[in-house]
């Protein structure tokens, strides 16, 4: 399973960004959490604050061997600014790009490389909206990820009826049909959990956790569209498949509740 | 490769035997690890091993350090196997299991991922098509067996004639715990000159 290390996904980042380098530890924060938007699995606990998506951690980084930061003084505020070293450009080279090519074709990896290199041209302001316009984290926006977790709830119910009519004759087909599976207890699992906190809507889920979010996000970008092709043309994208199923499965371990790492898995199944 | 499609034996070896591994002694050689979510169905274990793990570990490592080849069949009918071999680890709690698919999946890639690593350690023998003659004879022996079908099935036969055409200038063994060789392992032996070796037992070849 591909997951990137905390040293190996900054590198991506600085290494995709404008002048290898990012100004901020907000901005640096956003585009880190990112990555899940790409399917990248990163071994970077994101928790929820009113400015979306954050890890504590990134405030204590120091100067390693793949990244340097220096201070900035900015306003009167001191800014930290993260530049790539060598070892960081040799590690993106030699370590992370292979490990993507598991999951990505080079075009795309391309693709993604241009996508980070846009994004580090805002400010963590407007990447921080786009992440929220994405994720419908606002309180404004709670209405909307109703709707939409109802709307991949009926269509993943629907797949899931149909699951049994998959041939299982292939790996490919047994893991579209656990993919399937998965999905469907995943929804009602975010179904369940935050169809109460969002009636309230005056207030801000801080207890949620951000996988919460990128879930809903996956399910109904990803996984919903992969499956109605697969269904329609059979196009057999394994590829496409390892990378959404693997995301779904194994980018959370141990830190999130929905998860087959947690032994008590049984007891959030909603029948 | 050489013409039959065969990959050709290391030249370097001075010991020209065969040791043959069938599909299923190649999977008893994987370690399933169990995801936390389901190790309630399995005593609590995180990891499995089946039977014969721990003998056949114990031949391949005398083979390894006598560099003596291991051979395996092709082509592999290996997501049979594979399913067949969930369904026996699934069996006594078929009905409870939940998410059956997702469990299904995780530990077939972990067999296949394990073969894939296998792949480049062992010589691959070409499965013989040509079995009509094979199976003409063992109609003619039949004899009941305890715990399969009575005959063994065409795949079986495929590897029978497989290992018949490899050339090999010592002698040929076909490791396996399917009775439809160890079964008739003396009609095998007397007709293509192939001794079958029970996986229970292959701690206890003597190696030279």
């Amino acid at each position: 399973m591909v997951i990137l290390t905390e040293e190996e996904s900054i590198s991506l980042i600085l290494f995709c960004s404008k002048n290898n380098s990012i100004f901020g530890k907000m901005k640096l924060n956003k585009l880190l959490a990112r990555l899940n938007l790409f399917l990248i699995p990163c071994d970077i606990e994101f928790s929820l604050n009113k400015f979306g998506s954050y890890n504590a951690n990134l405030e204590e980084l120091q100067t390693n061997e793949y990244f340097e930061i220096t201070i900035n003084k900015s306003y009167g505020k001191d800014i930290p600014v993260y530049f790539i070293k060598e070892e960081g450009q040799k590690l993106v080279a030699e370590i992370v790009i292979p490990k993507l090519l598991e999951i990505y074709e080079k075009k795309e990896i391309s693709l993604i490389k241009e996508k980070i290199f846009n994004l580090s041209l805002l400010d963590a302001q407007d990447i921080s909206s786009d992440e929220h316009k994405k994720l419908l984290v606002d309180i404004d926006d709670k209405f909307k990820l109703k709707q939409k977790i109802n709307e991949i709830l009926i269509e993943l119910t629907d797949f899931y009826l149909e699951i049994d009519k998959i041939p299982e004759n292939s790996i490919f087909d047994i893991k579209l049909s656990a993919m399937i599976e998965y999905s469907y207890f995943l929804i009602k699992y975010l179904e369940r959990k935050m169809t109460s906190k969002l009636d309230d809507e005056s207030k801000f889920d801080f207890d949620s956790y951000m996988f919460d979010y990128y879930f809903i996000y996956i399910l109904y970008d990803e996984v919903l569209p992969f499956i109605k092709r697969e269904f329609k043309s059979h196009d057999n994208n394994e590829k496409l498949l390892t990378r959404i199923y693997g995301f779904l499965t194994e980018s959370v371990k141990y830190k999130y509740p929905f998860s087959l790492h947690n032994e008590n898995l049984k007891d959030l199944l909603v029948a | 490769m050489n013409s039959d499609g065969n990959n050709q034996e290391d030249k370097g070896s001075e010991n020209k035997d065969i040791f043959s591994f069938d599909d299923c002694s190649i999977l008893n050689q994987c370690i399933i690890t169990i995801p936390e979510a389901y190790k309630m169905f399995f005593d609590n274990k995180s990891q499995l091993r089946f039977k014969n793990y721990d003998r056949l570990r114990i031949l391949v490592k005398k083979l390894e350090e006598l560099k003596i080849n291991k051979y395996r069949y092709i082509p592999t009918s290996i997501l049979l196997n594979l399913n067949k071999r969930f369904e026996e680890l699934v069996k006594p709690y078929r009905n409870s299991i939940f998410m059956i698919k997702v469990l299904r999946q995780n530990i077939i890639e972990q067999f296949n991922k394990h073969l894939e690593e296998l792949e480049s350690t062992y010589i691959s023998i070409k499965k013989n098509e040509e079995i009509e003659g094979i199976k003409k004879l063992f109609e003619n022996h039949e004899k009941k067996l305890s715990k399969e079908s009575n005959l063994p099935e065409d795949d079986d036969l495929k590897i029978l004639s497989g290992l018949h055409s490899f050339s090999c200038s010592g002698k040929k063994y076909l490791i396996s715990q399917d009775e439809h060789f160890w079964g008739y392992k003396d009609l095998i032996l007397n007709n293509w000159n192939i001794h079958v070796i029970e996986e229970w037992t292959v701690d206890q070849i003597k190696l030279c």
